[in-house]
């Protein structure tokens, strides 16, 4: 049986998924995975590495915040949350996916003349 | 003449306290991940060996995370 292949992220879209889970409060790297396999029911499954540059790029904008705290397993965990500006950064990224989604809409569900 | 509108963030954590901090945030996700992995049966070899696969390359990763902290466009105080 061929190997199912993993569905990648959309490009650009990892910023949009990160912002969007720190919005229900702070969470280490891991969390965030982890909710984004569960809240997909497993569909999105990044490389998980891929993720701490997206997060530290993120940091340097802005639009999150970081602080060194103790994971549920007792172990010093990185934790990050939205900053305000994150905040205004995840509505434009949301309007910029929504525009995109109803434009991809668009041409799948085009009616060609038969 | 436009000026800048923001003055840049200077870091003024050294280099080797940057660098532990990414080693120590990178090393806690796949030891999670490994927990997990062990929670659902597998071995802690198998567990190790699906845990390092899923993260990727830890070098890239690692030196991506250092050229974002403090690499070309970082900050001059870094010591």
């Amino acid at each position: 049986m061929a190997k199912q292949k993993k569905p990648a992220i959309l490009q650009g879209s990892l910023d949009l998924l990160v912002l969007q889970s720190l919005k229900k409060g702070e969470m280490h790297g891991y969390s965030i995975t982890r909710h984004l396999k569960s809240v997909s029911d497993d569909f999105l499954q990044i490389e998980e590495g891929s993720l701490y540059p997206a997060l530290h790029r993120m940091e340097r904008k802005g639009w999150i915040a970081s602080s060194w705290g103790t994971s549920e397993s007792n172990r010093r965990a990185k934790f990050y949350q939205l900053t305000s500006d994150g905040k205004k950064q995840l509505k434009v990224e949301t309007k910029a996916w929504e525009k995109m989604s109803r434009a991809i809409d668009q041409v799948v569900n085009f009616q060609f003349d038969s | 003449m436009n000026f800048p509108l923001t003055i840049p963030k200077f870091n003024t954590r050294s280099i080797a306290a940057i660098n532990n901090d990414i080693d120590d945030e990178l090393e806690f996700h796949i030891q999670c991940r490994i927990d997990d992995l062990v929670a659902d049966g597998l071995t802690l070899e198998e567990a190790t060996e699906q845990a390092n696969a899923a993260f990727g390359s830890t070098d890239v990763i690692r030196k991506q995370c250092q050229q974002i902290n403090y690499g070309a466009k970082g900050s001059w105080l870094a010591l």
